[in-house]
């Protein structure tokens, strides 16, 4: 039982790391685009891979769970400082990525998007205006963030140190 | 030692499957993207991710061969088939996902698309092939639905090392 969990938890970690590359690829490329046609299916790929993000979340929450009942994990100090790296992690790319995803198509169509409904009602950003917004991403340092958490996360649960 | 190899191999897979991700999905995407600047967009978002991509597979399939000759395992069954799913894979994939995106853009001039990509500005075409016409708006989940599959195969024999 305890090897099939660790199974699914690996799986549900491939298949996170499978669709969040596309949110990878996505602020990467909004750093070069400026043509508001281009950078809306940029922002679209990036919206598909959110949609399906939380179901291999979901599973690698699910079985990590699992895994520390079923290997009386919870006592150590790795598994918890796993959990903190990751919700820190998850703090900061919400807080660097997800905001700047969020200003990017709140400036190409502030009252469009699904998530901005009810806001006041605004005219798009000017070329320049979204030139300036698409100039405030910072995909390497995200990269650098997400690279290092889970290098940790992953050392951490392998060698299991402390 | 071969623990850290481990890790290196773990390791390369979630930076190859994060970027093989973002192909993926932009075989998702192509399907409703209408006009030519949203495909250019995309197949620029491509171009980067076919770059590094095998980058990590290289570190895998390096990570992979040591691994198999530090821990004595090139004797055993799984690991040969192992090899041979992820190179059906691998083919299977270079051709249906080859006609499929070959069939989504056309290079302006006659350099290949994935060059023109690099500089965004392939454009899109619909080629007729008797395969993709009757059966194009399934390829992206056919193509996922056989990858995760035989990766999962692929991770099931290499954790459990059944024979």
């Amino acid at each position: 039982m305890y090897r099939w969990l660790v199974f699914l938890h690996v799986v549900s970690a491939f298949s996170f790391f499978l669709v969040h590359g596309a949110t990878t690829a996505a602020m990467f490329r909004l750093k070069t685009e400026r043509d508001p046609d281009r950078v809306r299916a940029v922002l679209g790929l990036r919206d598909l891979a959110d949609r399906w993000m939380g179901l291999p979340l979901l599973g690698l929450l699910a079985s990590g769970i699992a895994l520390g009942f079923f290997g009386r994990w919870w006592g150590r100090g790795w598994v918890w400082t796993s959990i903190g790296i990751l919700v820190l992690v998850g703090l900061l790319m919400s807080i660097i990525g997800r905001m700047y995803h969020m200003r990017v198509w709140e400036g190409l169509d502030p009252q469009g998007h699904p998530m901005r409904k009810g806001a006041p009602e605004r005219p798009p950003a000017t070329p320049e205006q979204l030139a300036a917004i698409l100039a405030t991403g910072r995909p390497w340092l995200l990269t650098g963030i997400g690279a290092v958490g889970m290098a940790i996360i992953l050392w951490l649960m392998m060698f299991k140190p402390f | 030692m071969y623990d850290f190899l481990l890790f290196v191999h773990v390791g390369s897979v979630m930076v190859y499957f994060l970027f093989h991700g973002a192909i993926a999905s932009v075989t998702f995407a192509l399907k409703r993207e209408t006009s030519d600047g949203q495909r250019q967009a995309l197949s620029s978002v491509l171009d980067r991710a076919y770059r590094v991509a095998p980058l990590a597979l290289l570190t895998l399939v390096l990570s992979g061969i040591l691994l198999g000759l530090l821990g004595r395992w090139w004797s055993d069954g799984w690991i040969w088939v192992s090899i041979l799913a992820l190179v059906v894979l691998a083919v299977f994939m270079f051709v249906v996902g080859g006609l499929y995106f070959d069939r989504r853009f056309e290079a302006v001039d006659d350099r290949p698309w994935a060059q023109q990509a690099q500089e965004g500005t392939a454009t899109h075409r619909l080629v007729h092939h008797p395969l993709m016409d009757r059966h194009h708006a399934k390829i992206p989940l056919l193509l996922t639905a056989s990858g995760v599959t035989v990766m999962g195969v692929i991770l099931w024999l290499m954790m459990f090392k059944p024979f």
